[in-house]
């Protein structure tokens, strides 16, 4: 018997011995960590045994992982989880060289709901080929394929190649080069535009020589109570159009953010040092929506269709079509490198998805680079001869083709601008815009400390997703653990999707126990981190925000002072139940969320 | 004869070329007595309130009283399955996609096509059904080809000349016993129309030769494309 909300099995493929196994979902695993990004960081421990292990080995797993509303009639489970131990992450100090933190990284479309369908919960790639693959999966029938055709081929190219070869009824998710040459922050990609782009998931499967996955499935999800699933799946719909973000959503997608955030300095400008970009209507949503957009697109089920595809239709790059831009793709790609010519930045935010690179990352690489030739720190000379002025889209799009081939300079910064300022030397460090190893996304500290903690104590490194508050935290958790799309839960709140939760497991979780669960997931990732040997100095923001005040914008002069960083620090650790000067969570802390093997570990650490 | 029976010019040769996607004056022609968006060639939505339900659903007639067709306006489709879903609810009562009459598919560059039966008016499916067997029949009111499972033998028949040269939705149940795929307009009040949140499915009430409306979701991804990203190479 299947249990309710899950096909109650995992799909095991070993690529060094190519043996392909089902296994029952882990039941008590669930009922603690139910899915996604919970199930992930309990298959992570009990899988990485201990601390240390290189992420490019074959004994890490890459996971993809569903929640048990996925493929349910419930509006929004839509993503699937990429985790692994992460390739591009480090703490400060750490016995062990290849010590880094617990990565996931979701991404929608209609990847997870055919994972379910095809009969899994989660699939779990271990090992290494020798030479290139892809797997193909068709319900219970799976096979490993040659992939030297695929091999090299940019992600528009595999989505084609693989949509002649399959059809048009199987879904699929894939790397470009950026992933095969192992680019510190590669990407997995899916529909052309969707990527799971954060936390080097794309590297991880590079390693392991897999091109791409493709799934098809024909099977239903079992539902505890089909009715009232039905009913809920009504009440959220009407939430949603009841809603007063609804139309805005609709219409612009996170792109309406670009002119807010700068107004309200929360905006990252020219490498983090301002919060607003006086340039910015150049780049906004109602220039894209003008000039650019053609057609709305959305995940499975989802009437918000946030994402927009457009073309250039004048200038240099005529004729690129591009997703975007998102507040996150027209900020890293767009102010941040103070780009003004829309159609460049649509080209080079197609080509970082082309190229299969985390879009957020590569634009604060690009930058970073920018940045260090201002000041001189690096000279044309340096980067191959690329003239990387701020606003220079050619510059943008040579080095991120130089970084994908790993030749020249690019070799120095596809391992992100850690270790890439390491190597360059003098004062680039002070440039370098990450927390332990991942780079900062598009949202500003200064003008709103909250990102502080947003970013500061993210269990995967610098992540602008996480949430401001530990209560926010345990939401969002939740959303990463249920897969729920961060603008659905905005538009129809948790209370819903527990209400659908309980429907379609059969279970009688209420609000504690709901954020329990969170809870547990964020401490167990927090211990596996720990090992690693994370600690708080590995939670501090960069200097540049506790140096240097905005000197333009609405939100001039704003700074986040040093004592306040340590202050919601000190609050933050005490609100979790931890250690305040470690961070480490004490032994009531994990006695209380029923994880109580942990402590001998914790123990050990302090 | 009213407008929408009109013949438009091409129709009753056989020849692929007068399909649909390759002539577009065609299909915007075939709408335009009858829906408002343009099928191929629409703006844009701007975002806003999606399409108002329409009042006879509420008052629960049908609102399907002649032969028709569902047209896609495949510039307003977001590829969010909608359709996809609210098919398999109304037949099957839960979400079992494998059975649904309408299915959603993606293209690149992106284009998402929404595919179903065409109503062709020749009806090769049905001539195809064993005459003793008669499982599939049309519905005279609204065109609709109607499957009776229980006369069907699972001779697979009439998959064949609806994959050649139509749009290609008729397949094999999961348990293989009977086949899946044929739209019955639910009875003259379809639930993808109104479960689709964009309006990008409309009510259009078929001409005298449907079956150019027939066409496969990469034949009408290639056209979709054209229009849509006019600039792209080879587009202009
Ligand atoms: S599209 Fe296929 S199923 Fe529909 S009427 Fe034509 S041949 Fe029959
Ligand atoms: S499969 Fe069924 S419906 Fe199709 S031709 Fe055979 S008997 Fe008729
Ligand atoms: S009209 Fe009814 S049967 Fe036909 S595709 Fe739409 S929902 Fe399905
Ligand atoms: S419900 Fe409407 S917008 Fe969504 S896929 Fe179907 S036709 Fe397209």
């Amino acid at each position: 018997m299947m249990p309710n909300g899950y096909m109650g099995k995992v799909l095991e493929i070993d690529l060094s011995t190519k043996k392909v196994s089902v296994s029952d979902l882990n039941m008590k695993a669930a009922e603690q960590f139910v899915g996604g990004r919970g199930l992930g960081a309990k298959y992570l421990w009990d899988k990485v045994q201990k601390p240390g292990l290189d992420p490019l080995s074959p004994e890490n797993p890459l996971m993809f992982w569903t929640g048990p509303l996925t493929g349910t009639a419930i509006p929004g489970p839509s993503r699937v989880v990429v985790c692994t131990k992460a390739a591009n992450t480090s703490p400060i100090a750490s016995p062990y060289p290849h010590a880094s933190t617990v990565a996931w990284s979701c991404m929608g479309g209609m990847l997870a709901p055919e994972i379910k369908y095809a009969g899994y919960d989660g699939i779990i790639i271990t090992g290494k080929s020798e030479k290139p693959v892809y797997i193909v999966i068709d319900d219970a029938k799976v096979e490993i394929k040659d992939a030297a055709h695929l091999w090299g081929k940019s992600t528009n190219d595999t989505d084609l190649a693989l949509r002649k070869e399959l059809g048009a009824s199987f879904r699929t998710a894939y790397i470009g080069p950026a992933g095969e040459n192992l680019v510190k922050y590669a990407a997995i990609l899916s529909e052309s535009s969707r990527a799971a782009g954060r936390s080097g998931v794309g590297c991880v499967m590079g390693s392991k020589k897999l091109k791409a996955i493709a799934v098809r499935g024909s099977n239903t999800v079992p539902v505890a109570n089909n009715e009232e699933v039905i009913k809920i799946r009504a009440e959220m719909f009407k939430a949603l159009q009841t809603w007063n973000g609804y139309d805005q959503w609709r219409r612009w997608g996170t792109a309406a953010m670009l002119m807010a955030s700068s107004q309200a300095g929360t905006q990252v400008t020219k490498n983090f040092r301002e919060g607003t970009y006086e340039q910015v209507d150049k780049i906004g949503a109602p220039i894209s929506e003008k000039e650019f957009w053609v057609k709305h697109r959305s995940c499975f089920q989802c009437p918000l269709h946030c994402m927009k595809i457009g073309q250039v239709s004048t200038g240099p790059y005529k004729g690129t079509i591009a997703e975007g831009p998102e507040y996150e793709t027209g900020t890293m790609h767009g102010s941040n490198c103070l780009v003004t010519d829309l159609g460049g930045m649509m080209k080079s935010i197609e080509l970082a998805d082309d190229l299969g690179l985390d879009s957020i990352s590569v634009g604060n690489v690009l930058a970073f680079v920018m940045e260090l030739y201002e000041k001189g720190i690096v000279t044309r000379g340096d980067l191959d001869g690329i003239d990387a002025k701020w606003g220079n889209v050619e510059a943008m799009l040579a080095l991120q083709r130089k970084i994908v081939k790993r030749e020249g300079v690019g070799d120095i910064l596809a391992e992100g601008v850690k270790k890439a300022a390491a190597k360059f030397g003098k004062d680039a460090e002070k440039y370098a815009i990450h927390i332990k190893g991942q780079e900062l996304a598009a949202w500003n500290i200064p003008a709103n400390h909250g990102f502080a903690i947003v970013y500061g104590t993210s269990n995967r490194g610098a992540c602008h997703q996480v949430g401001p508050t530990v209560e926010e935290q345990q939401r969002r958790t939740m959303c990463d653990t249920v897969v729920i799309c961060r603008f659905l839960y905005y538009g129809i709140g948790t209370a819903l999707f527990q209400k659908a939760l309980n429907a379609v497991c059969g279970w009688q979780l209420d609000d504690a126990g709901f954020f329990r669960v969170a809870d547990r997931i964020w401490n167990l990732e927090k211990v596996f981190n720990a090992r690693e040997g994370f600690r708080r100095a590995d939670d501090y923001v960069p200097k540049r925000f506790t140096t240097e005040a905005f000197t333009v914008g609405p939100k001039k002069g704003a700074i986040l002072p040093p004592e306040k960083q340590e202050q919601i620090l000190d609050e933050y650790y005490t609100k979790r139940g931890w250690d305040v000067k470690t961070s480490l969570p004490t032994e009531a802390k994990l006695k209380e969320l029923g994880l109580d093997e942990l402590n001998a570990v914790v123990k050990s650490l302090r | 004869m009213n407008e929408n029976e009109k013949k438009p010019e091409g129709q009753g040769e056989q020849d692929t070329r007068y399909m649909f996607f390759t002539r577009r004056e065609f299909v915007v022609g075939a709408v335009a007595g009858a829906a408002a968006g343009s099928v191929i060639t629409g703006a844009m939505m701007k975002g806003g309130k999606p399409a108002a339900v329409d009042p006879a659903k509420a008052a629960g007639e049908k609102r399907i009283k002649s032969p028709s067709y569902i047209a896609v306006d495949y510039a307003k489709c977001t590829g969010c399955r909608n359709c996809e879903v609210e098919c398999a609810l109304f037949h099957e009562k839960k979400l079992d996609l494998s059975k649904s009459r309408i299915k959603v598919y993606y293209f690149n560059p992106p284009v998402d096509v929404p595919s179903l039966c065409a109503k062709c008016n020749d009806a090769p499916c049905i001539k195809a059904c064993p005459e003793k067997v008669g499982a599939l029949v049309k519905d005279k009111t609204t065109g609709a080809v109607l499957l009776d499972e229980k006369k069907c033998i699972a001779c697979w028949a009439c998959i064949e000349p609806c994959a050649k040269d139509r749009a290609n939705v008729i397949r094999k149940s999961k348990d293989e016993k009977v086949v899946v795929g044929i739209c019955d307009l639910c009875g003259g009040d379809p639930s993808c129309v109104t479960g689709c949140p964009e309006g990008a499915l409309s009510i259009v009430p078929v001409y005298q030769d449907g079956r150019y409306f027939a066409a496969k979701p990469e034949q009408i991804a290639q056209a979709v494309a054209k229009n849509l990203y006019k600039a792209a190479r080879g587009n202009e």
